[in-house]
């Protein structure tokens, strides 16, 4: 690999990560359906005989997945910061992905039930509702807010929040804006991909930028009025007429 | 290369984690 590219070493490293991660919360995924088989709750060890012992194998998955989803995080956080921005910002997926399927299973199980019971079993309704809202919710505001940061858009007060503090304006999964992965291009350099969404020229999008960010000093007190419209004035006007 | 890394990085991506979800199921089938 050049000087500029990611190595081997690296890349192999966070795509262990990947795969630790995806991994891990299938052993959860399985390991709660197990669990949720033979009533929901089960116990093992210590000097008492449990009435509901767990399933062969699933204290261990269960435990295992934990444990490997911290490392999975950790494996993708240190090595996907030297692969992009981007790379990195997967893990933030994680949350999602592991709240909305385990989530999955309340459902299947509150309407599926392995007995006979009637349904909707409001005992896994519930928990399943929660653990959609949980996963679901921090994933449609980062969604939105991806998707003005790549439209130029400065977005609604809750969206430019997420967008100024995830690196997802790097463009998770589009590789298509400089630097979105790692490769810096040469100033000269033109995509050969097409930046989805019909991206604004860089100006225009860097204008937007910091304006957002005065607008947000500003709010959050940093700058007093006399200085924030000092400084909007300052900006717009070395921006060239267009 | 590294252009062609780029390009490949969402499909190993995706690979990637297939292969986990793969490795799950067979470790948990494997233990219980």
């Amino acid at each position: 690999m050049g000087a500029n590219g990611v190595s081997i070493r690296v890349l192999a490293g966070y795509l262990v990560g990947i795969v630790l991660g995806t991994m891990s919360i299938t052993l959860l995924f399985l390991g709660m359906r197990a669990v949720m088989d033979v009533g929901g709750a089960c116990a093992e060890g210590g000097p008492y005989v449990s009435a509901q012992p767990c399933p062969e194998g699933v204290p261990l998955a269960m435990i295992g997945g934990m444990f490997g989803l911290f490392g999975a995080a950790g494996l993708i956080v240190l090595f996907g910061s030297q692969v992009g921005k981007g790379a990195m910002a997967i893990v933030a997926l994680g949350w999602p992905a592991l709240f909305l399927s385990l989530g999955l299973n309340f459902m299947d199980y509150a309407f599926h039930p392995p007995d006979t019971a009637a349904t909707p079993v409001w005992g896994w309704l519930i928990p399943g509702v929660l653990f959609w809202l949980i996963g679901g919710a921090p994933l449609a505001i980062g969604l939105l807010a991806w998707r003005e940061a790549r439209a130029g858009r400065p977005g609604n007060r809750l969206t430019r929040q997420v967008a100024t503090r995830v690196p997802a304006k790097t463009v998770i999964f589009g590789g298509a804006t400089a630097g979105s992965w790692s490769v810096p291009r040469p100033p000269h350099a033109t995509s050969d991909r097409a930046p989805i969404g019909g991206e604004p020229s860089g100006e225009a999008s860097d204008l937007v930028d910091d304006l957002t960010r005065l607008a947000e000093l500003h709010e959050a007190g940093d700058l007093t009025d006399e200085e924030f419209a000092a400084a909007k004035g300052e900006r717009l006007a070395a921006e060239p007429p267009s | 290369m590294t252009e062609r890394l780029n390009r490949a990085l969402p499909l190993l991506i995706v690979g990637a984690g297939l292969l986990g979800i793969w490795l799950g199921a067979t470790i948990f089938t494997a233990m219980s």
